[in-house]
């Protein structure tokens, strides 16, 4: 399979797929390209013919190639890698660690503060345990990669789409939550109008309670967003910290099957 | 399972298509032999580029109609085989019936030229 090593190699650099399915596909069109070879060899061409017309023969162009990415890729995958081929570079890492460290120093403080939890919505606890399943969940994975150092490629992606799941979901959950709690505010506050309005025509006071109520609200759900995006960056950076090293395992074992 | 209806715009999908299928009919194969197949069959007439073959293979395999199987060839060499699943017999024959459907429909505009 040597010989065909540099189309081999552009299949292999231009096809953005997890490796073992990356892996399959240049083994069997390099298994294709050694055997038609052999079979323009038999047929009397001399090697360079052969080559030269074997070559030509798989010629894989980019509509190809973008073809069996589409039938081989599902969203969730398209979406896993993509967060970690946004941020490949150094500068670009170190972008998201300072964003994130920014971040952190910023509401920390607001964190610590036990009024913080006091005024925030009941929704923040379902986040919070949501991002800690998820933090555990991602806790095995950890230990695989860089403690174990256990880089089977078979292994390499299994559990990851659950990490990536419960992301969403915490993120989700966060969204809900504000707007669950906009409507309920929203709800009393008409409530409470409605009802005054027609005992007592105390069109002031109503007005005052909604004021209230809209505050109420504001807080409670500042809060919750604030929980909820900085568990979503956490959890977002605890997944590109796994999809990172999955794409170097996967490069790494594509190199060892070009080389062979 | 409805008879496909061959229209021009997919035309040489369904095509490559029916000609994967027909070429493993009677047994199983792999990538470039049944590309081969073809061209040689048709003398020449339908040819490929090979790399092209791929996409269309993996397609049929994800909906079931073909199932690929990797053997071992040998201590470091693996081949996959394609072969047809009793679907995909199921789906061929519905694509001839299709094609059988759309040249009829050609030829009873294009015959009228030998009058």
């Amino acid at each position: 399979m040597k010989q065909f090593t540099s189309i081999l190699n552009r299949i292999n650099e231009r096809l953005e797929l997890p490796q073992p399915t990356k892996s399959r596909i240049i083994l069997e069109i390099g298994a294709d390209l050694q055997d038609l070879y052999q079979l323009y060899i038999s047929r009397g061409m001399n090697e360079q013919e052969a080559f030269q017309k074997a070559s030509e023969k798989y010629d894989l162009s980019d509509e190809t190639l973008d073809d069996l990415i589409r039938i081989h890729q599902s969203p969730l995958k398209k979406l896993m890698d993509r967060i970690t081929l946004q941020a490949r570079t150094r500068w670009e890492r170190v972008a998201f660690i300072t964003t994130l460290l920014i971040l952190v120093s910023i509401t920390s403080q607001a964190f610590l503060s036990t009024e913080f939890f006091m005024q925030a919505s009941k929704w923040i606890y379902p986040v919070l345990a949501i991002s800690m399943i998820t933090i555990l969940v991602s806790i095995p994975k950890f230990y695989q990669f860089y403690i174990k150092k256990d880089h089977r490629i078979k292994e390499v992606r299994h559990g990851l789409s659950l990490v990536v799941g419960l992301s969403m979901i915490n993120f989700a959950v966060g969204i809900l939550g504000f707007l669950i709690e906009l409507y309920a505010a929203g709800n009393n506050a008409l409530l409470f109008v409605s009802h005054l309005a027609f005992i007592s025509q105390a069109f002031d006071e109503s007005s005052g309670h909604t004021l209230k109520e809209i505050i109420s609200w504001m807080i409670k759900s500042s809060t919750l967003i604030m929980l909820t995006l900085m568990t979503t960056i956490f959890l977002a950076f605890v997944c590109y910290l796994l999809m990172n090293k999955v794409w170097k395992i996967e490069q790494a074992e594509a190199s060892i099957l070009l080389t062979n | 399972m409805d008879i496909p209806l061959i229209e021009i715009s997919s035309l040489t999908k369904n095509c490559n298509e029916i000609l994967i299928l027909a070429v493993l009919v009677d047994t199983k194969k792999h990538g470039y032999q049944i590309a081969l197949e073809i061209e040689e069959r048709s003398h020449g007439l339908f040819k490929f580029n090979y790399g092209t073959l791929y996409p269309i293979l993996h397609k049929l395999e994800k909906e079931g109609f073909i199932k690929g199987t990797w053997k071992q060839e040998g201590p470091k060499r693996k081949r996959k085989y394609y072969n047809l699943t009793a679907k995909g017999k199921k789906y061929a024959k519905m694509q001839l019936t299709g094609w059988q459907k759309f040249y009829k429909e050609f030829f009873d505009i294009v015959g009228g030229i030998e009058k």
